[in-house]
């Protein structure tokens, strides 16, 4: 059986030996590895990219306390941006699938219809959502546009939700049984209470005028860094606002029509990030 | 000799929901192209699955037929120059290629061009990239490098007429003989020269390519099992397509979910298994909901256990996250969850949820009043139509809203009139049968507030999306009162939620002529949708109010009246009068200056007329054919007799006004003048 270890090792390599380079997290709390730079930033222009690494998201809303034994506000993503797209995406995406033992003659692999966008980042992308039995073990995208601008060429996009799939290849009843490595660790033993506590600040502690002012001050540097000419420390800003935004949502202080005006308000900040980042590579 | 068609377009998954477009687009197209050159065929087929697109011509002939075409030249006497000019655009060489006719009169050159026999092949590898190039999609992506599109990615396209292959590109690829079965068996690749082998071949490698046949396969199966087991499943057809187009070899597989979780209500079940994994999901003899459930998958049935469990799991933890919202909803009542909408905003600078809850309530005991209905329950009822939206289900699943809180407020024994309006609130529209009057009156006062909402907060409405849902609301208004005949005037409720909105130190500076505009785009879209001309629906908005089910009831009388006689006489003689009215400054008519009896007829008429359509309420000046019909009748009277741009300008002024003073009463009823371009 393969430890959480074994399956992070495994796909990493089976990515390094088809030319990409192996990143490193990003020292950011983000929503979703699509954020990192290696990703949000790499898939505009057309320079080609190959990039795999692992990314620690935060989606404060997905907590649970740590009382349920699928869903977490702390998790793992392994991702791949290949630009441009290889012909063959979908047999290396089936063949990574391989090297951590899951088999598509032996298991139901659907590709189903998600037509996948990041609101915020103003990215837009067709492709599926991966689901393994039943179970959706992966994003599979190819990117048509990122911050409002069009990619060409285009980037395949793969997300492997880790604990996920370290639930199905162990055959795990709960995330918090997934064996870590061969020492027997378990995500549990790490993990548990961390989500306790970071559900009780998400759902209930955190500072209500805090989150509302600090999106502001997020939102104004940004648009003074956009100012100055300065993507990439403004598109940090944005990262910034976004989470925080995450965490209003999660609280329960944003309606579900003002969600959209926060939503448009980081977007609008990424497109000119994006625009000017185009523009210096033009 | 005929000959065979057969392109088959093979890639990645392609999603149910543009499978069949895409056959109808390549269908229209390729009609479109064996019409254009005047090619004889019977029927084109086509045919789809998760992985190809498939397009048949079985009695193609080889060759085109020989045609004339027959270009009309210069006149026979034209300058050289143009003479020659034809030669050449035509590579001829003299006019002895030309022969001449006469056409009206004049003489005329006249080529006679014959195109000669084509190819078939040739003109299919001509076209059939540009054809494939002109497909309009709905959704269509990119790859790689190239600027073609598809659906998803192309791996592979199969061309072939009569037995050989027609070569061209498109999208990086080459055309070719051969294709693949089902990628989940291998994918074996297998060559084919005509539509027979082709099926042949398909089945053998585990692809049923007929639509009907999947869906047949599955039907039965389910149908099979709910014999065995006495079940009833009341077959969803979007489901069957969307299940049935994501496979190439459907098999059905059934499974259990644990009975502990009927603690969740049904529409959530239900919601989880068929909506968020679709699956299929079964009720018993007395339609209580079965734990039974099926799926389609390619996989064969020696995989079943392997496929059950893992299905199964995936249920079981959507439930569990289901179960633990619904403990953490259920530790506190509605009416304590209410308080919590303090603490969301609704729009930034329009107050939080709260407040909004406050206001449907308001708004919504304020138009039983204008309409004179009764609330048969307590009135305080209402302040919780929003409370589900501080639940943790809703926050989950945000497309339950309305739902959750009539089930919560089923739970805590509200009125049935009352949970049931909560929990249909939300409907875009309702169906003849569905009678609660609350509900239709809850829908659209909190429609109405959102729309406010949005105005208040964000000042206007850019671009052609719909991000905030206010279009569709606005839509959802107009189609409630017209289909339920709610009478009703929202101009009022405007007047009364703006109110309430600054009583609760919001501040509006909106004003009710935006909220009209937006509200007079949204009924002509809907009554054009039904047939009415745009002209007569801008002319019924005259009167400025905005009552959908009264404008519905003038535009539709006006466009019936304009096609009668006496419609056709009134709009004429509404053109004398428009054509001849000017804006006057002052209204005030002088009798004195009156010198012909036909003055003296028009003003009468005007002050009956005026205050009749003062007085008109909800009637309508269309209702009295006898009113209409002097109208007419004294417009051309006076026309006909009357000098208006008389020498003397104090008479000239004194008529002016007459006319301007009919234009306007009309107005307040009709705006005719939208009617005469």
């Amino acid at each position: 059986m393969l430890s959480f270890q074994q399956i992070i090792d495994n796909l990493l390599n089976y990515w390094k030996t088809k030319g990409c380079l192996q990143m490193h997290p990003y020292d950011m709390e983000m929503g979703a590895a699509t954020f990192h730079p290696a990703t949000a930033l790499k898939a505009i222009g057309k320079k080609p990219w190959k990039a795999v690494y692992i990314q620690p998201c935060r989606r404060p809303s997905d907590g649970r306390y740590g009382k349920n034994p699928n869903r977490l506000q702390h998790y793992y993503q392994l991702q791949v941006l290949i630009k441009p797209n290889p012909l063959n995406s979908q047999e290396l995406y089936l063949e990574s699938l391989r090297s951590i033992n899951i088999d598509i003659k032996n298991n139901d692999v659907k590709f189903i219809e998600d037509d996948w966008e990041s609101p915020t980042l103003g990215a837009t992308g067709l492709g599926w959502e991966v689901q393994c039995n039943g179970m959706e073990i992966s994003q599979f995208t190819y990117f048509q546009q990122i911050g409002g601008i069009d990619c060409r060429p285009v980037s395949l996009e793969l997300t492997y939700g880790l604990e996920r799939i370290a639930i199905f290849v162990q055959d795990a009843k709960s995330i918090y049984d997934v064996i870590m490595n061969e020492s027997g660790i378990t995500y549990g033993d790490i993990f548990l209470e961390n989500e306790r506590q970071m559900s009780f600040f998400n759902f209930e502690f955190a500072s209500r005028d805090y989150l509302y002012k600090s999106f502001e001050f997020f939102e104004k540097n940004a648009q003074d860094l956009i100012n100055k000419k300065l993507p990439i420390p403004a598109y940090e800003q944005c990262i910034k606002a976004s989470h925080t935004f995450n965490l209003l949502d999660s609280r329960g202080l944003v309606s579900v029509s003002e969600r959209q005006s926060y939503i448009l308000r980081i977007r609008s900040l990424v497109q000119s990030c994006c625009k000017l980042i185009v523009n210096n590579d033009e | 000799m005929m000959s065979e068609f057969l392109l088959e377009i093979y890639g990645e998954e392609i999603p149910s929901s543009t499978q069949d477009l895409l056959e109808l687009e390549l269908k229209r197209l390729f009609e479109e192209l064996l019409k254009r050159f005047d090619i004889k065929f019977d029927k084109i087929i086509t045919m789809s699955t998760s992985r190809r697109v498939v397009l048949f011509i079985k009695d193609l002939p080889k060759i085109t037929k020989k045609k004339i075409n027959l270009i009309k030249g210069p006149k026979v006497n034209s300058k050289e120059s143009a003479i020659t000019g034809f030669l050449k655009s035509n590579s001829l060489k003299d006019t002895s290629q030309l022969s001449k006719k006469e056409i009206n009169g004049n003489l005329y050159y006249l080529y006679e061009k014959q195109s000669g026999e084509k190819k078939i092949s040739n003109l299919l590898e001509e076209n059939l990239p540009i054809l494939l190039r002109s497909i309009r999609w709905i959704k269509s992506m990119r790859w790689g490098n190239h600027e073609d599109r598809w659906i998803r990615p192309i791996k592979n396209i199969l061309c072939i007429f009569d037995k050989k292959v027609i070569k061209f590109s498109y999208a990086g690829l080459e055309s070719c003989n051969h294709t693949y079965g089902n990628y989940y068996f291998g994918e074996k690749k297998f060559k084919c020269s005509n539509y027979v082998t082709y099926r042949k071949q398909l089945e053998k490698y585990y692809v049923i390519v007929d639509r009907l046949k999947r869906e047949k396969k599955i039907k039965s199966k389910i149908e099979e099992f709910c014999k065995r087991k006495n079940l009833v499943l009341d077959i969803n057809a979007s489901l069957l397509k969307r299940t049935s187009d994501s496979v190439e070899n459907p098999n059905v597989f059934f499974g259990e979910f644990d009975k502990k979780f009927f603690k969740l209500p049904e529409f959530l079940i239900e919601n989880i298994v068929t909506d968020k994994q679709d699956f299929f999901s079964f009720k018993s003899q007395n339609k209580m909901l079965s734990n039974n459930f099926c799926f389609v998958s390619n996989l064969n049935n020696n995989k079943k256990k392997q496929l059950i469990k893992g299905t199964q799991n995936v249920l079981k933890a959507r439930f569990s996250d289901a179960s633990f919202f619904l403990n953490e909803d259920q530790k506190i009542g509605l009416r304590e969850r209410n308080s919590h909408l303090n603490n969301i905003i609704f729009y930034q600078n329009a107050g939080n949820l709260y407040e909004r809850s406050v206001r449907i309530s308001l708004g919504v005991q304020f138009i039983y009043k204008k309409i004179n209905k009764k609330i048969n329950f307590e009135t305080d009822y209402l302040s919780f139509s929003n409370a589900d939206l501080a639940t943790e289900l809703v926050n989950e699943y945000p497309g339950l809203q309305g739902k959750v809180g009539g089930y919560y407020a089923y739970n805590e024994k509200f009125p049935k009139e009352v949970y049931q309006a909560f929990s249909d609130q939300y409907e875009y529209e309702y169906s003849v049968n569905y009678n609660n009057f609350l509900t239709f009156i809850l829908s659209i006062t909190q429609k109405f507030d959102a729309i406010l909402g949005y105005f208040i907060s964000k000042k206007s409405l850019k671009g052609t999306g719909d991000p905030f849902g206010i279009r569709r609301a606005a839509l959802s208004i107009i189609k409630i009162c017209l289909e339920k005949k709610i009478d009703f005037n929202f101009n009022e409720l405007f007047s009364y939620l703006k109110k309430i909105y600054q009583e609760q130190n919001i501040q509006v500076e909106m004003e009710y002529e935006t909220l009209y505009e937006f509200f007079k785009k949204r009924i002509e879209i809907l009554f054009e949708e039904s047939g009415f001309y745009t002209d007569v629906i801008r002319a019924s908005f005259a009167d400025n109010a905005m009552n959908p089910h009264l404008t519905f009831l003038k535009v539709n009388k006006l466009q019936k009246f304009l096609k009668t006689k006496d419609g056709i006489s009134f709009l004429q003689a509404f053109k004398r009068l428009d054509s001849l009215n000017e804006e006057c400054q002052t209204s005030e008519i002088d009798e004195n200056l009156f010198n012909q009896k036909e003055e003296m007829q028009f003003y009468e008429f005007l002050c009956l007329i005026d205050k009749k359509l003062n007085n008109l309420g909800k009637e309508c000046l269309l209702d009295d054919n006898s009113i209409v019909n002097k109208t007419t009748l004294i417009i051309n009277n006076f026309f006909d007799n009357v000098i208006v741009n008389d020498d003397n300008m104090e008479l000239r002024k004194n008529r002016k006004k007459l006319i301007n003073h009919l234009h306007k009463a009309l107005k307040k009823s009709y705006n005719f003048s939208f009617l005469l371009n």
